[in-house]
């Protein structure tokens, strides 16, 4: 599966270096220039996650602990806080997210623990902030706070809980789910991008995004979810079951594309970071995965793990 | 002396505060000042200063 992965991103390599060739010389071209960055990129995120599987359930938790991290980084510095919220800040980087995304500690379905942000945060959080009794936005501002740890690592964190689903007849297999998840998904954003530069004309949400276009929305989710009924032999699913579940993480990571571009425009930004050339911060990358990793976490905890 | 200035700074960590927060900062470096020959301190600390204020200003302009 890796090889195949490996073969689309030469291929795709192969397609920007011809494209450079044809158009060398000529006027500078930032669609150009960002697709060789893109595509630098993948070969670099690929590689890392290679990296992280190859040392099986260990690597997989420091990836996505860092990646939670690096998306906290980026939601907080967009977020209007206060100094009174400094302490809660604090608390939020140094105790939250190490209780929520180191192992042995909090898991997800092993009883209260996996409710620890939604309640305990929420509610904890609030009442540190309250303290430094600076009440200016309160409201807003403790909503931030929370809703950067939703985002950051409570949906994110159930990517590496799927590790810990006990499926009948699937055990040991586990990592190839979040190889699902992350192909299938990842693939829907790149394909929404490719088919809307091709033939992309009516933009879908142009108050969010004006590179969106219902012929790209279309064209990859449909491409997408055809890829994950395809791969339905690395899951416990069936054909059809596969396809069905591709299309349901390929809708939440549309919606995960479009909610995040709304908070981006109203801070008046085009991107999260710059860690990811060509791609922009943590969370420009991984806001369809965010959004898709809890609905397929449950979906598949549901009805398939005892 | 390198006039260095940290955008965000207060943010990562307001006076007072002694944990600072792991947030995203630009960090701009200036052109080394040196004392010169027949400058006093206060004028020496006030042309630092003005420096630094021009490098924050400069970075504020270019986002």
């Amino acid at each position: 599966m890796f090889l195949g992965v490996a073969a689309v991103l030469a291929t795709a390599s192969i397609v920007s270096f011809v494209l450079n060739r044809r158009f060398a010389g000529e006027v500078p071209n930032p669609t150009l220039d960002n697709l060789n960055s893109r595509i630098k990129a993948w070969w670099w995120m690929v590689a890392l996650i290679g990296l992280a599987f190859a040392f099986g359930r260990a690597g997989v938790i420091v990836l996505f602990a860092l990646a939670s991290l690096a998306a906290l980084r980026e939601f907080i510095t967009l977020a209007p806080t206060r100094r009174g919220d400094h302490m809660a800040l604090a608390v939020a980087f140094f105790v939250v997210l190490p209780l929520r995304v180191l192992p042995g500690v909090d898991r997800l379905g092993t009883g209260c623990c996996s409710v620890f942000i939604p309640v305990y945060g929420f509610l904890l959080l609030a009442a540190i902030a309250a303290m430094r009794q600076d009440t200016k936005h309160f409201m807003e501002r403790v909503a931030e706070t929370q809703w950067g740890l939703m985002i950051s690592v409570f949906a994110l964190s159930h990517v590496p809980a799927l590790l810990d689903l006990k499926i009948p007849g699937y055990e040991g297999r586990n990592l190839l789910l979040i190889a699902f998840l992350v192909l299938v998904v990842q693939s829907s954003d790149v394909l929404q991008y490719v088919w809307g530069k091709l033939l992309g004309k009516r933009p879908i949400a142009p108050q969010l995004s004006p590179s969106k276009t219902v012929e790209g929305f279309v064209g990859g989710v449909a491409s997408a979810t055809l890829l994950g009924a395809l791969l339905w032999w690395i899951t416990p699913f069936t054909l059809w079951q596969a396809g069905a579940i591709a299309l349901l993480i390929n809708l939440m990571g549309f919606f995960g594309g479009l909610v995040m571009s709304a908070i981006k425009r109203d801070r008046g930004v085009k991107d999260w970071g710059w860690l990811i050339e060509g791609h922009g911060g943590v969370i420009d990358r991984l806001d369809s995965v965010i959004f898709a990793a809890p609905v397929f976490f449950h979906v598949t905890r549901y009805f398939w793990a005892v | 002396m390198v006039p260095v200035w940290i955008e965000n700074l207060n943010r990562v960590m307001p006076k007072g505060e002694f944990v600072p927060l792991p947030l995203l900062c630009t960090v701009t470096l200036g052109c080394p000042i040196r004392l010169a020959a027949d400058e006093t301190k206060t004028a020496f600390l006030d042309r630092s200063r003005r420096a630094l204020v021009a490098l924050g200003r400069r970075g504020q302009t270019k986002r």
